[in-house]
């Protein structure tokens, strides 16, 4: 009875658009029982977010793509070490982000870093005013110039409107480290901005 | 409010997480600071240039290949022992052995039994513990 009021609540959750941790739980234990559909539908539900993250660190969608890949497939050997099952999606990310940093502190990269291509990352479509729309762009542009510490910070936090909790926990750093380098990331954008504005003989 | 702090203020005010009391005395503040209006505003505006920035797109056959490289890599994989009984499991099982061993080697004559038994216990230790070495480096590397 309980049993079927639990699903019958997990169903209505489901069918409202939402998703509960259950689900991504049940998909873990598949997984680790051998069934591969189970990973699959890990996979399906998460790529896209690990994809982003990765797209936004390196604004390369073909580094991004090999990123992501070599994430869920880390994730898939080390299955019998998450302990937060309903966690999958995060764990994932953090993997992602930790493959990202190394990415971007390789030496070899230094020479090659591309700028993020104006077709891959639109602006809001609702934002009609070209002023506001290229100072949009501009920003967006501006967080590839970031430390990768702080750039990381950034992405985590703007991925899917998370918490400073959350995104701290996404990316594997504690709350407070986290805080300060998203407030040094903001403040470099910012300086950034005022520059480019300054350079283009805008007023401030 | 100095400026110095009432910027540290600025974001927890965009966050509204900023307390009543120290809400109005940075509003007091900003109502006479024109620098620091025009730094709310950039905060402003890079909250909301990153908050409504599309997700990207990775392309469609992104996810099954994915699929496709587990499923290969779980074919490749044959486990040496079950799920249930691997690593940390059977490396406390040698290293239980080994303090056995240890035990049996110091207690074994004290109690009146044969030395001989004694030595093949103590015998025991080394094995054990080379096994649970080798246990927990298997465990650690396939992980």
């Amino acid at each position: 009875m309980i049993a079927a009021l639990a699903r019958s609540a997990n169903l209505a959750l489901l069918a409202l658009g939402g998703r509960t941790s259950d689900d991504d739980t049940a998909l873990v234990a598949r997984a680790r029982e051998g069934d591969p559909s189970g990973f699959d539908e890990i996979v399906r539900r998460h790529h896209k977010r690990v994809y982003t993250l990765a797209y936004r660190m390196l604004h390369h969608p073909e580094e991004a793509e090999d990123v992501t890949q070599e994430a869920f497939l880390n994730a898939y050997q080390r299955l019998s070490q998450l302990r937060e099952a309903e966690s999958v999606g995060a764990w994932v990310c953090r993997i992602a982000s930790n493959l990202c940093l190394d990415r971007l502190r390789s030496p070899r990269r230094d020479t090659e870093v591309p700028m993020p291509s104006p077709d891959l990352a639109p602006a809001d479509p609702a934002d009609d005013d070209e002023g506001t729309s290229e100072t949009v762009e501009r920003i967006r542009a501006a967080v590839a110039e970031l430390p990768p510490k702080y750039r990381l910070a950034v992405v985590a936090y703007y991925l899917r409107g998370h918490t400073y909790e959350e995104a701290a926990r996404l990316i594997g750093v504690n709350v407070r480290t986290f805080k300060t380098h998203l407030y040094r990331a903001r403040q470099r954008l910012i300086a950034m901005l005022k520059d480019s504005t300054q350079a283009r003989g805008e007023p401030p | 409010m100095r400026c110095r702090k009432a910027r540290a203020n600025l974001q927890a005010l965009l966050d509204g997480a900023l307390p009543a009391s120290d809400e109005a005395r940075l509003r007091d503040h900003l109502a006479a600071c024109e620098p620091c209006r025009g730094h709310l505003n950039s905060l402003r505006l890079v909250d909301e240039a990153l908050s409504t920035q599309p997700e990207a797109e990775p392309r469609p056959e992104l996810a099954p290949a994915i699929m496709a490289h587990a499923r290969a890599q779980r074919g490749r994989r044959r486990p040496l022992v079950p799920i249930w009984l691997e690593g940390w499991t059977l490396a406390s099982a040698a290293l239980g052995l080994a303090a056995c061993g240890l035990a049996a080697s110091r207690f074994l004559p004290a109690a009146g039994l044969p030395d001989e038994l004694a030595v093949q216990a103590s015998g025991l230790l080394p094995v054990a513990l080379v096994a649970a070495f080798g246990l927990f480096g298997v465990w650690y590397y396939r992980a």
